[in-house]
């Protein structure tokens, strides 16, 4: 469900930028700003974030409060950490752009492309 | 001998030489789809040849064929002998052995390594819509992160990444030549060229020609989407895009070659290799496609060929 996917992006958005466990209803009146959006709608959407791990919650008295399990960050530097896996199979998966060089090498790249720019502007 | 011994000449000879022959013909890297082509043509002449050359050793009455009736009787009495015991030829038992194990461990492989990339990628794809921002005016997802990196979801929804730290370190054009890149990598299917030829060499591994091919194809994709990119964004900006994002600040996971294969593609952008950039084949490589793909035919009809020249040169002439 793509309208789905990108509430769950929205909700997960609100949640990494509160600075502290949050709860439904917290979320949803921030919603409101910018769209009409049923209670239910916003519970049932941090329910599926909770479960599908993204989300953990406790209990404060009849209601949960929500907080992300990993930052942003942490995501972040676990899909660089998939990219750049060195493996046979990776290509297959992603295609990366370059490979990793080492800094010598990249200096050494550097300079003859240097040299071959002078070449051809003469 | 039989043309089922050809044909194993044949594919023993390509599977241990045949790296060799078709990475020197490719080697100037100036036409990579051509030679992409060169590669897939040796691995699969070696497996076509095999697995007829074993059907023909394990159903040894099917050539000629008369029709498809004719061959399909031909095999279900052979396969009755062997699953009656009747026949106590081990060679035959054998032969019809390989011929069904090596299409069926092939396609095995394949689609089970397809399934787990088709699965890792969507996971991958599900923590990129929740983590990256979309940059509707580049097309791209912009990944969070310092670090230079780039790169490209192939499959039914593909996308291109970039982290926020290449977007910063880039020029726009040079931007707009590794989206290119990358595009080109998404439009021309490559991940199902490398799928392909890494399931080969996981299948039947320690083939030096499949473990060649492997290496080979991954290396000249890359050719292919620089190609892709320089035709709309000239080449000194996917060439400098190249240098800027080459691992500074990026911890080295020791690829071996990896430095040479840049070091290639910048020489390849700035005309120092690869005279014929075109994409004109040399003769070679043209030469070597035409004999690949008509390889294994040529060794199965080796036997009617000697036969004919038998014939020729030593029947007397009629008086």
């Amino acid at each position: 469900m793509r309208g789905f996917g990108e509430l769950e992006a929205v909700v997960m958005d609100h949640v990494w930028a509160a600075s502290g466990p949050v709860s439904v209803r917290a979320v949803r009146d921030e919603l409101q700003v910018r769209r009409v959006i049923a209670y239910t709608t916003v519970l049932t959407v941090m329910d599926n974030l909770h479960r599908k791990g993204w989300l953990v919650r406790h209990r404060r008295g009849r209601a949960f409060l929500y907080e992300a399990t990993w930052s942003r960050e942490e995501y972040a530097a676990r899909l660089m950490r998939e990219a750049l896996q060195a493996s046979d199979d990776q290509a297959a998966i992603f295609v990366r752009f370059l490979d990793d060089i080492s800094p010598e090498e990249s200096e050494a790249l550097r300079l003859a492309l240097r040299r071959r720019s002078r070449k051809r502007s003469r | 001998m039989s043309g089922a011994a050809w044909l194993l000449t044949y594919a023993l000879t390509m599977a241990l030489l045949g790296g060799r022959l078709v990475r020197r013909l490719t080697s100037s890297g100036s036409c990579p789809r051509l030679s992409i082509l060169a590669w897939q043509l040796a691995s699969w002449s070696v497996v076509l040849s095999v697995s007829v050359a074993a059907f023909l050793i394990a159903v040894p009455g099917v050539v000629p064929i008369d029709n498809l009736a004719h061959l399909l009787r031909v095999c279900w009495g052979a396969l009755h002998e062997m699953a009656s015991g009747s026949s106590s030829d081990p060679t035959r038992l054998l032969a019809a052995l390989v011929a069904v194990a090596v299409p069926l461990r092939y396609t095995t492989c394949l689609f089970a390594a397809a399934a787990r990339m088709r699965v890792q990628r969507r996971l991958h794809g599900d923590i990129l819509l929740m983590v990256a921002s979309h940059d509707d005016q580049l097309g791209v997802s912009v990944l969070p992160s310092d670090s230079l990196l780039a790169y490209c979801l192939p499959g039914r929804r593909p996308r291109v990444v970039i982290s926020r730290g290449a977007l910063e370190t880039l020029s726009p054009e040079q931007v707009a030549a590794v989206i290119a890149h990358e595009r080109g990598h998404v439009r021309q299917g490559h991940h199902l060229a490398v799928l392909a030829a890494r399931s080969l060499a996981r299948s039947f591994p320690r083939v030096p020609l499949f473990v060649s091919a492997a290496a080979g194809v991954r290396q000249l994709i890359e050719l292919c989407a620089d190609d892709a990119a320089v035709r709309v964004h000239g080449r000194l900006p996917l060439a400098r895009a190249l240098l800027a994002l080459s691992g500074i600040g990026v911890p080295s996971t020791a690829l071996g070659g990896a430095g040479e294969a840049t070091a290639l593609r910048i020489d390849r952008l700035l005309g120092a290799a690869a005279p014929r950039r075109r994409g004109r084949p040399g003769w070679a490589l043209s030469l070597a496609l035409i004999a690949l793909g008509v390889g294994p035919g040529i060794a199965l009809a080796m036997p009617a060929v000697l036969e004919g020249w038998h014939v020729l040169t030593y029947c007397p002439l009629p008086a």
